[in-house]
């Protein structure tokens, strides 16, 4: 008991507004009751008994008020200890899967480099010499078959190589930039997928990080899928938005959903997230209102910010100032159209 | 070793030809060829875009009559060195011997001011061809 009394007058020594309130509305309590009592000829115990007890009630009132306030208090607290602490594990997420993807991309980039100066050289340097050997004069006829038929197979296997270090990591990006980039892998998809593939892409301010993510974007979102090939066409878009930069590849006239799976399904959480940990965003636009359409946003600097873009246009049109424009058919992905405002 | 057949009937003039490739494998292989196939002279050679750039600024530079590039280097971009040596004005012809001459890559080098581009693998037989017809 006495250490609840103690308690008590500690919270209220510790809330001296409080308690001046209380003594406040006490005092007024008490001046007006006297008053009204005293004019109704109440006797004088009775008013004291009245006194004491609507003293009683304003302080549990208050006892109460300040109760209800703590438990607010302290509820609003928790909250943001909850939300400090899933922001710091969404932090550790994104920082994570940062890492994963840049190791990964490191180890694709040194596999490339590895594939490129040792067997690129090995198999070339070959080819360079056989074709010497090929020269070399009086060879019988048969002899010279055989080496021909070698050199057709060095060919394959640096045609082989090739594919495999451009896929591992497009040396395009390195040598001709993002956006003459996104163009060949537009018209290479519309090859293999047999469908148009509109490019529409211009120069952008992003780092070499940046522009590697948004090549895997694209990259993951016309990979062959064996109900979407052949039906509708796709737009790809890399434009410049809110500080940033916007890239929607849309399908029309078939839908995104043709590749809903759940390794596709995965692919765009890994995608996501890896926008995401470079302070951009991945959604899925509504497909009633937008088509079929998935859209990512990078802010141009490598800061990661909490800002939300503001979508360009999202109507089927788009109204943007394109650098590069390139459309890819089925019927001649090398017939690729390109026009440049420079 | 049979010279390549467009030497044949040449003139004794020797190209004097740099070259900038990182691999040291493939350059022995060059230099043969050139040497002994198109009656080329290798005057020099860098592995980086900082040794070409440096042999660029020398005097050496303004005798040679062809500049061989490869893109991929230890350091650097081929295609850096291309655009540094058509700034500095060479009278010498700029030729691009690659393993990644797509359509896209021979563009840019044509634009940065190629005189060719050669495929490294598939186009050996066209670039020395091309050096001889220098030689005339």
């Amino acid at each position: 008991m006495a250490a609840a009394q103690g308690t008590f007058w500690a919270r209220m020594a510790a809330a001296p507004r409080t308690v001046a309130v209380m003594v406040a509305l006490g005092l007024i309590t008490v001046g007006v009751g006297e008053w009204a009592l005293g004019r109704a000829g109440v006797a004088a115990p009775l008013r004291l008994g009245l006194h004491a007890l609507s003293l009683s009630g304003w302080c549990l009132a208050c006892a109460l008020l300040r109760e209800v306030r703590a438990a607010n208090r302290r509820h609003r607290i928790e909250q943001q200890q909850v939300e400090t602490e899933a922001r710091v594990r969404a932090a550790a997420l994104y920082a994570s899967a940062a890492y994963l993807v840049n190791l990964q991309e490191d180890e694709r980039a040194r596999l490339a480099r590895e594939l490129h100066d040792e067997m690129g050289a090995l198999l070339t340097s070959s080819k360079l010499e056989l074709m010497r050997v090929r020269r070399v004069p009086g060879a019988p006829t048969d002899v010279l078959q055989k080496l021909g038929a070698l050199e057709l197979q060095i060919n394959q296997a640096i045609t082989l190589k090739r594919s495999i270090i451009e896929n591992l990591r497009p040396s395009s990006l390195d040598h001709l930039g993002l956006s003459q980039t996104l163009v060949t892998l537009c018209e290479t998809a519309s090859a293999s997928l047999q469908i148009p593939v509109h490019c529409t892409v211009r120069d952008v301010p992003l780092d070499k990080d940046a522009q590697l993510a948004v090549y895997r974007l694209v990259q993951c979102l016309l990979e062959p899928s064996g109900e979407a090939s052949g039906k509708g066409e796709i737009s790809v878009t890399l434009a410049l938005a809110n500080g940033g930069v916007q890239i929607d590849i849309r399908r029309e006239g078939d839908s995104v959903d043709a590749h809903a799976g759940k390794t596709f399904d995965q692919a765009l959480l890994g995608l996501r997230l890896r926008m995401e940990a470079r302070g951009g965003t991945l959604v899925a636009l509504d497909a009633a209102t937008a088509g079929h359409c998935i859209r990512a946003w990078l802010p141009a600097s490598t800061t990661v910010t909490s800002t939300q873009p503001t979508w360009l246009d999202d109507g089927h049109g788009t109204s943007l100032t394109n650098d590069v424009t390139s459309t890819s058919t089925r019927s001649d992905a090398s017939a690729a159209r390109f026009q440049s405002d420079h | 070793m049979k010279p390549h057949p467009s030497v044949l009937a040449q003139p004794a003039r020797r190209i004097k030809t740099f070259i900038v490739e990182d691999n040291a494998l493939i350059f022995e292989r060059l230099v043969e060829m050139l040497e002994e196939d198109a009656n080329a002279h290798v005057l020099g050679s860098a592995v980086d875009q900082t040794g070409a750039e440096a042999w660029l600024q020398s005097g050496e530079a303004f005798d040679a009559d062809l500049l061989i590039i490869d893109i991929f280097l230890q350091q650097g971009s081929g295609l850096d060195v291309l655009e540094a040596a058509r700034a500095r004005g060479l009278p010498c012809k700029f030729v691009v011997l690659t393993n990644y001459a797509t359509p896209a890559i021979r563009a840019r080098c044509l634009a940065l001011g190629a005189d060719s581009v050669f495929d490294k693998s598939t186009e050996v037989d066209e670039l020395l061809t091309y050096c001889v017809a220098l030689q005339r």
